[in-house]
């Protein structure tokens, strides 16, 4: 009896064995190094993704710890070799409104890790209740960040939202007081689009970190450290009439709604992955890989993209990595591996997480110019990653140059159009809602002749890099636009899978006594 | 579903997971070492007994916490000065961790390297000596060799400094000076003349070594964090590096009368030997003027080194062998934090091999209405989640929904506090009304004393205030919370409690740190968390009465701003009062605000930043985090989040951009002046007074000890093993989804209050099969494998409550149903615990389903449920065909096959064990 239920489990073990089809690779680490700790800090844009790869990764072995100081204060800790990596909207500035900031003994490089929205989250009561679909344009949202426009009655409000008016309160603009990236970022938009509003208030040109709280134009703003205190201030009780700029996360997180913004495709659009992922086929990437910014963005074509679905304050966020050359005396051997392999742990399988913390993943050009980049950080493991095994939403594995995300992004829902609507309170965005959503609107994207994918075609097919396949065929593309929800997506491929699966078992069963037989029989003849 | 269908699934799912071998030990760990032994104060001659104890030595987890016990060691002096990690002590004892079990002070973790002083103990190392007979005080690099002052510097730190010999061979000098191009003066491959790169100033990776004062009875009590080699790779310990938590009292040096040939000690030495500064023990005071020779750094002079107690550490295997490589397709999952901690041990086990699958889960922490929301809401074209955890059932999904129990833990309060004698505090009790006031901001954060408030007026920031005798007849107070306590530990509901937490310190009725409001670690997110932590308080008829406006027995009231406080799934900051800045002085000017000496003063006022920013006070001062992880954290790294201080930062404007005239009154035109409110620093140790709204798993992973909460059998229960579990007993079992909940009226007396059971809720159509089938596979080993607590990697970790059988098989149940795809919920549990434990009390449930009126065990569980036809919810794929029979018919398939096999080898082996079998019976039988 004891010998039966021996050979039981044998088998038992076999049929696992073989069922279980890729067998996990063995430690193949015997000349690395161990993994050594690794500290990150900077941008709080970011943050919420960080946070979830270094969860990721703590069961690969790998120990990182991050902390949101701001992307101000994570350039300037990694200038003076007080962490390992830094993430950052921005690059080195030279100096801003004073205070120093580059890296003049450290050498870097930059490395794009994750896209996501800057969104303008409010809270706006109308009869007790939180109103949700605020719409606002470009001008609208300047002029109320300048003082401008201070009261939710505003006309230029009414007329954002054709016609449909708001009881008359002040607006409370809630500003970063740290040095951010998302100040950063927003001002440049400011800055870029609206020179005439931005430039009187802010008394400067370009962007700053260092958001200027002007209380002779702007009584009512105020600040707060870190985008969760922003965040929290806008959900807190006294933060009706609030709006501040924050990343996409943060609002979801807290189920509160973020406005509306308009775009030169003349629709009214929330920064949903899909959304960004349209913008940033617009933005500029530089392509010298032998300047200090390769790979930095420059967004004049996202502001302005005019595919009715683009998300004009989209942008991508970037990590600050050591490079081998002067200045870097933390990078041992085992920092660089746990480094490059967190790195190329959140630019590939990180990546599919992405739009479910409210960012967008990162295209396949720049996800396979950040391999390359990686490759640069002191003491890198440096193995040829395949791109196509990432699990990324963006990348379509039969096409890695066609970006899969922004062919399927759904256009939003006429009423969300300038001059219509506005859409209903509680519908959120277009495709919301089974009933509405997926499918149904899936098909008019693929059809608009107006839309993205054929212009960015002329362009640039992603993001403005060169990448292998100029012709992006979009059109032709588009009609096979695959739609993953039915369970059995073909009669034929289930009854092949059933066979197969059959004769698999088979296999399965009959093999293991054979070999183990045999086995046994060379065993014995060699005794 | 058939019958015979249910049992073709059974035997697969019966064959595919590999069990893992037993836990090699039990959860219930005994290493606790302790160590008695003499030790000397060489300088005076004496000795004493003293003695070292350390709970848990054995299995240990990077940045767990154990308890250290020290008594009858010699009293600290200057005991109140715990600045800048205690190294202004006087006779503390250092404590830190070294690698080896027989460690010398190059392997040990500590800062503090500084070989001057040593240098003048009589038993003084000779390298230590040297540096004494070369310098008449420290740090002077002229008397060393080098052709320029960098390499003199270089050389000083060569001698000057005992290295640090990391794991991996090189050897750290740990004091980061830089040259002027920012090169340190050492960096050799195997020398370096700066901290291993893997300790920094704050945050995770500090250095865990303590300098600890000691009472005036020789005793004190601590938690000391642990670092294993993934967070300290320098002091490498591991499973397989021994390490030891080393002990150092510091007391008097025997010191050398002179130094060598004749050479009188240099003045800076003639304290070797005198006694230590500050306040005696027991007394009030403090000073930074210490005597250097009495204090922590000098932990390897020989005559305190001698003294050292050793005690082995050893720690749990950790598992590296998940590759950033691995190429199974992820299998994602988003939800719950209740499952993180233990997400993370399950994902690992994916990766060793303890569950091999084709397949690679990978979760995603997240709200759990968040998860809700996109479990049934669409995206473009897809759903947006397949699988999520949540506490709360999903409702209104179109997808038919089943929920299978993953996991029993709970919230929790935890604390970092440190008594009246400074001392961490390991118990402490809340009770729900309690628990009320702290979250609603109800404690009074400025206090004005009756001398500063009697015939005065407050101060709203409009009354004219032209001059200092004006001044002084107002003060600022919150207008609500004038008359509460100050603090938790001022409520003497707390103190009735905690009848022995040592509020005193020497004179003072109530420890200063101990008066500071306390606001609580709150993540600010939609949460079922908090959800039921509100619940729970609001569940309680006397914090229910408080929170309606009635005064605790002393007359605190509620801040009116969380008055009628409901249950809430997201914390949200209510108080809107702003502390009016001080007035402004004539010709106030921006710049120079840094002080408050251009203001007029006002007690209690507020500060150039409320003027500024004009943050809501009790929001300026509360801790906001953005997950239960992150409020843990911030009790390791002893700050929340809170801005109380006010910053500036100032940038000259050039002359040519400069405003003509000022922007507003008292615009410095010329400067470029920012406000910023700014975070504290971190607290001392001994002076910790800080709560965290966390969950059982967070606070168990980092040993962060946790508040009993007073449950509605007025018990007061602490979240221990068992405990959760059985507080199941009080659960009430929603009847259409399964799922439980609590139920905090009817909490019995062993129960904890704060459980909270986490499901995998995952729709039953509408996935394609390969997914659904690694979906159930999934549950399954979460609900079985991943169900047994211990010690390893592997194993369910601590915080959690295994589940009882009858939620296993409606977790297996729910497996199943998600594997099938046909739309099929599983029936609703009568009895959540199941008849291995008491059976709970009445259901307030309606049971809506006759069926469940059956007995639910092993047997016929699977009866009740075909018995009720209303369960399966008819979808489109169910009237599929192929979908219904490919399936059974595989099955069917494969256990002929394994038939035949078995047959096969049946007659291919002659030696077959069955053949032998029925050959002895045969020949048994022929010879009868």
């Amino acid at each position: 009896m004891g010998r039966i239920a021996t050979w039981r489990r044998a088998l038992v073990v076999a049929t696992v064995a073989a069922t279980v089809t890729p067998v996990i690779p063995a430690a193949a680490e015997s000349a690395q190094a161990a993994y050594e700790p690794v500290t990150g800090s900077g941008s709080t844009w970011s943050q919420n993704a960080l946070d979830q790869w270094v969860q990721d990764v703590r069961s690969r072995g790998m120990t990182v710890s991050y902390s949101g100081v701001g992307s101000s204060a994570g350039r300037r800790q990694f200038a003076d070799g007080q962490n390992d990596f830094g993430v950052s909207e921005i690059p080195f500035q030279g100096t801003d409104r004073g205070q120093p900031d580059s890296s003049p003994n450290r050498k870097f490089a930059y490395m794009p890790i994750v896209a996501g929205g800057t969104s303008f989250m409010y809270q706006l009561r109308v009869g007790g209740q939180i109103h949700r679909g605020l719409r606002l344009s470009g001008e609208t949202i300047a002029k109320i960040f300048t003082g401008a426009i201070q009261n939710w009655n505003d006309p230029a409000i009414t007329r954002d939202n054709n016609g449909k008016s708001f009881p008359s309160k002040p607006i409370v603009p809630i500003v970063r007081g740290d040095g951010s990236g998302t100040s950063a970022q927003f001002t440049r938009w400011l800055d870029t689009e609206y020179p005439g509003i931005w430039r009187p208030y802010c008394g400067c040109t370009g962007l700053t970190s260092y958001y200027p709280v002007n209380k002779g134009r702007a009584p009512l703003m105020t600040s707060q450290t870190g985008s969760d205190r922003v965040a929290g201030a806008v959900a807190a009780a006294a933060g009706d009439g609030s709006i501040t700029y924050v990343e996409y996360s943060y609002a979801t997180a807290r189920n509160f709604p973020v406005a509306k913004v308009q775009n030169r495709g003349g629709f009214y659009v929330e920064p949903t992955h899909f959304n960004v992922a349209v913008a940033l086929t617009r933005a500029q990437i530089n392509q010298n890989p032998n300047d200090q910014n390769y790979l930095t963005q420059i967004l004049d074509g996202v502001y302005r993209h005019d595919d009715p679905r683009a998300y004009p304050l989209s942008s991508y966020s970037y990590a600050i990595i050591p490079v081998v050359g002067t200045g870097d005396f933390r990078i041992t051997a085992g920092k660089g591996r746990t480094m490059s392999d967190f790195m190329y742990y959140f630019l590939c399988q990180g990546q599919s997480a992405m739009p479910s913390l409210g960012y967008s993943p990162l295209p396949a050009n720049l996800v396979r110019a950040g391999f390359e980049q990686v490759k640069k950080i002191p003491h890198a493991t440096t193995t040829d990653q395949d791109v196509a095994s990432c699990g990324n939403p963006t990348f379509d594995p039969g096409d890695l140059n066609s970006n899969k995300l922004v062919r399927e992004a759904p256009q939003p829902a006429p009423c969300d159009k300038v001059g219509q609507g506005p859409c209903g309170a509680e519908q959120t965005s277009a495709g919301a809602g089974p009933e509405n959503g997926g499918g149904g609107d899936a098909g008019p994207a693929a059809e608009d002749p107006t839309g993205g994918d054929t212009a960015a075609a002329e362009v640039d097919p992603e993001t403005g890099m060169v990448v292998g396949d100029e012709a992006d065929g979009s059109g032709t593309d588009l009609a096979g636009n695959p739609t993953e929800l039915a369970a059995y997506r073909s009669e034929g491929i289930t009854t092949t899978l059933g066979v197969l699966v059959g004769v698999q078992l088979l296999l399965v069963l009959l093999v293991p006594p054979f070999v183990a037989r045999a086995v046994r029989r060379r065993q014995n003849r060699e005794q | 579903m058939s019958r015979i269908t249910r049992l073709g699934l059974a035997v697969v799912i019966a064959a595919l997971p590999v069990v893992l071998p037993a836990p090699t030990a039990s959860a219930q760990d005994d290493s606790a070492v302790e160590q008695t032994k003499e030790i000397t104060n060489y300088g005076k001659d004496t000795t004493r007994n003293a003695t070292v104890r350390v709970s848990r030595t054995a299995n240990l987890f990077d940045r767990q916490q154990v308890r250290v016990d020290l008594a009858g060691f010699e009293p600290t002096w200057n005991a109140n000065n715990t600045a800048v990690n205690g190294t202004r002590l006087q006779y503390p004892v250092v404590v830190m961790q070294c690698r080896g079990v027989d460690p010398d002070p190059t392997t040990c973790a500590n800062e503090e390297r500084l070989q001057w002083q040593a240098g003048f103990d009589v038993n003084a190392t000779p390298s230590q000596r040297a540096v004494a007979e070369r310098q008449s005080r420290p740090g002077d690099p002229s008397v060393y060799p080098g052709a320029d002052l960098n390499e003199q510097y270089a050389n000083l730190f060569r001698a000057e400094q005992l290295p640090f010999a990391a794991a991996n061979g090189t050897s750290y000098l740990w004091r980061l000076e830089t040259r002027s191009d920012g090169v340190p003066f050492i960096d050799e491959p195997n020398l370096k003349s700066f901290p291993p790169t893997d300790v920094t100033s704050e945050g995770a990776a500090t250095i865990n070594t303590r300098n600890i004062p000691i009472r005036p009875d020789g005793t004190n009590a601590f938690l000391f964090e642990v670092r294993q080699r993934a967070s300290q790779s320098s002091l490498g310990c591991s499973d397989t590096q021994a390490c030891s938590i080393v002990v150092v009292p510091i007391m008097d040096m025997a010191c050398l009368d002179e130094l060598s040939e004749d050479k009188p000690l240099p003045a800076e030495a003639l304290n070797c030997g005198k006694p230590g500064r500050g306040p005696a023990p027991g007394e009030s005071g403090a000073t930074d003027d210490v005597n250097p020779f009495a204090a922590s750094q000098q932990w390897h002079a020989e005559s305190n080194w001698r003294n050292r107690f050793v005690v082995p550490i050893s720690f749990a295997p950790d598992l590296q062998s998940c590759d950033v490589r691995d190429s199974r397709p992820p299998l994602p999952a988003y939800g719950s934090e209740l499952v993180a901690v233990a997400q993370e041990r399950w994902g690992a086990a994916y990766c060793t091999g303890a569950r091999r699958a084709d397949y690679l889960p990978v979760y995603t922490q997240g709200s759990e209405y968040f998860a809700r929301r996109q479990l049934t809401t669409q995206l473009g074209a897809a759903y947006q989640q397949n699988a999520v955890f949540t506490s709360q059932p999903v409702t209104e999904s179109p997808r038919p929904v089943a929920h299978a129990p993953t996991a029993i833990t709970g919230f929790a309060v935890a604390f970092v506090v440190d008594d009246g004698n400074g001392a961490q505090v390991q118990n402490m009790t809340l009770s729900p009304r309690l628990l009320a006031k702290l979250i609603t901001q109800s404690y009074n954060p400025i206090i004005v004393p009756p001398a500063a408030r009697d015939g005065k007026k407050p101060y709203d920031g409009t009354q004219s205030i032209p001059d200092a005798a004006t001044a002084a007849r107002y003060y600022v107070a919150h207008p609500a919370l004038f008359n509460n306590p100050q603090s938790l530990f001022a409520d003497p509901e707390f103190a009735d409690l905690n009848p022995d937490f040592a509020l005193r310190s020497g004179t003072d009725a109530l420890a200063p740190h101990l008066r500071n409001t306390i606001n609580p670690m709150v993540f600010t997110v939609e949460s079922d968390i908090m959800m039921d932590i509100t619940r729970y308080v609001t569940g309680d008829p006397a914090a229910r009465a408080w929170l309606d406006g009635q005064p605790d027995p002393y007359g605190m009231r509620v801040n009116p701003a969380w008055l009628n406080l409901e249950p809430t799934q997201i914390y949200t900051l209510l108080d809107t009062w702003v502390r009016p800045a001080m007035p402004r002085k004539e010709g106030w000017l921006e710049s120079k605000i840094g002080v408050l000496t251009d203001r007029q003063f006002v007690y209690g006022g507020g500060d150039t930043c409320d003027e500024v920013h004009g943050t809501e006070y009790l929001t300026k001062v509360a801790n906001v985090a953005n997950a239960a992880k992150a409020t843990a954290l911030m009790l390791l790294d002893r700050r929340g989040s809170a801005t109380p201080i006010c910053t500036q930062t100032i940038a000259p404007v050039p002359t040519g951009q400069q405003a003509a005239e000022p922007q507003f009154p008292g615009d410095d035109v010329t400067q470029d002046v920012r406000f910023n409110e700014t975070k504290i620093a971190p607290v001392d140790y001994g002076k910790r007074a800080q709560l965290a709204l966390t969950t059982v798993a967070h606070a168990a992973l980092y040993g962060l000890p946790t508040a009993r909460l007073v449950n509605s059998a007025g018990q007061a229960i602490g979240p221990a093993p068992g405990t959760m579990r059985s507080a199941l007993h009080a659960a009430t079992v929603d009847p259409v989804t399964g799922t439980v909940q609590i139920d905090h009226t009817r909490v019995g007396a062993d129960g904890y209050p704060g459980t909270m059971v986490a499901y995998t809720a995952v729709p039953t159509s509408g996935l394609d099969l390969a997914t659904a089938g690694r979906y159930a596979d999934f549950i399954e080993f979460m609900a079985t494998t991943g169900q047994v607590p211990g010690p390893t990697l592997a194993n369910l970790p601590p915080g959690y409550d295994p589940l009882p059988p009858s939620l296993v098989r409606q977790a297996k149940d729910a497996a199943a149903a998600v594997r099938a795809q046909r739309g099929e919920v599983p029936a609703a549990l009568d009895d959540p615990v199941g008849e291995d434990t008491p059976p709970a009390v009445d259901q307030q449930a309606p049971a809506a389903n006759p069926g469940s009126g059956l007995p639910v065990n092993a047997q016929n569980a699977d009866d009740a449920k075909d018995a009720d036809p209303e369960r399966l919810a008819k979808t489109e794929d169910a009237s599929s065909w192929l979908a219904r029979w490919s399936i059974p018919l595989l099955i069917g398939f494969g256990l002929l096959a394994a038939l035949v096999a078995f047959c096969v080898q049946v007659g291919a082996r002659p030696d077959h064990p069955l053949r032998r079998g029925l050959d002895g019976l045969l020949r048994a039988v022929g010879r009868r």
